[in-house]
């Protein structure tokens, strides 16, 4: 089961990275896009990417894989309104308090969107430009598995106390 | 840019961000994530192969190594070749973009996600994951009006 796990999400990085060089693709460089120009472009693409997904955990919900897709799920106490998926450590986490949660995700909701707009485009995009050979996004990217590790001893002590 | 546009690319990564959380019953909504991923994966390699228990990682990320993000420079360096693109565009400023990269991963790993898989987590019904997004147009509208202020 490692196996399938490990070279599937290989294959899909490969099938995605492959098309989001061909076609830009940025969540962060949507939204700022149509804010700044009203350029439908690459907003278009998140807005598909939603969609498809929505439909895709709709079938899979119909054909009970998922039964506790919560977009539909009645079921009491299952954190159905602000069920946070889990849980990367120490983020916002669905069985914190809800203080806490919001907390977390404003700052770091704002802090992704801040930061992106300033490195000129969200994680995927940077990976991909990384791969093109723009020496600036291997920096980022760099910056960016420092701070996976650096989370722990870093962060993690300073946001338990929220 | 040929057949291959944002639209279709949003789609296909949709599809298979639903299919490859049939690979992970934990966490929810996990299909596809650049930062949580990216986690799982240092994360393995530090705990199963160093042996350091450094960094903590989700219950997906510990039975074997994700490798989403490895696959995705693989990928867009496939399409880079192929279409002729070295040397990219170089963005300057090297010490500023590794400061970047560290803010945008603590920040994603507060908001569990990167943009993606906040996006991901749109469609799947999290509440939580609405409310982030408004913050995260909040913070464009911020990083806009600083880049207009100090430039980029």
């Amino acid at each position: 089961m490692s196996v399938i796990i490990s070279a599937g999400t290989l294959g899909i990085g490969i099938i995605i990275g492959y098309m989001g060089q061909r076609s830009g693709f940025c969540t962060i460089g949507g939204i700022r896009n149509f804010i700044l120009t009203m350029d439908m472009r690459l907003l278009k693409g998140a807005a598909a990417f939603i969609a498809a997904a929505f439909a895709g955990f709709l079938f899979a919900a119909l054909i009970g894989y998922q039964q506790d897709f919560p977009a539909f799920s009645s079921a009491e106490g299952s954190g159905t309104l602000y069920n946070a998926c889990t849980n990367p450590y120490g983020g916002a986490e669905h069985n914190d308090g809800l203080w806490r949660m919001l907390i977390l995700t404003i700052a770091g909701g704002f802090g992704v969107g801040l930061f992106s707009v300033m490195a000129n485009g969200c994680p995927f995009r940077q990976h991909v430009k990384a791969s093109e050979g723009d020496t600036g996004a291997v920096a980022y990217v760099l910056g960016f598995y420092f701070a996976a590790v650096a989370f722990g001893f870093l962060i993690k002590p300073i946001i338990s106390g929220v | 840019m040929s057949r291959i546009t944002p639209v279709t690319t949003g789609i296909a990564i949709g599809i298979l961000a639903v299919g490859a959380q049939w690979l992970f019953d934990e966490p929810q909504a996990y299909g596809i994530c650049v930062a949580c991923h990216g986690r799982d994966m240092l994360g393995w390699i530090f705990n199963n192969l160093l042996s350091i228990s450094l960094m903590d990682v989700t219950t997906a990320g510990l039975s074997a190594p994700i490798l989403t993000p490895l696959g995705i420079l693989i990928g867009a360096h496939m399409a880079a070749r192929r279409n002729n693109i070295f040397p990219g565009h170089r963005s300057g400023g090297q010490a500023r973009m590794f400061l970047l990269g560290f803010l945008v991963m603590v920040s994603a790993l507060l908001l569990a996600g990167c943009p993606l898989r906040l996006l991901l987590r749109i469609a799947y019904g999290d509440m939580l994951a609405i409310f982030g997004l408004i913050w995260m147009v909040a913070g464009i509208v911020g990083g806009i009006a600083v880049l207009r202020r100090w430039g980029s």
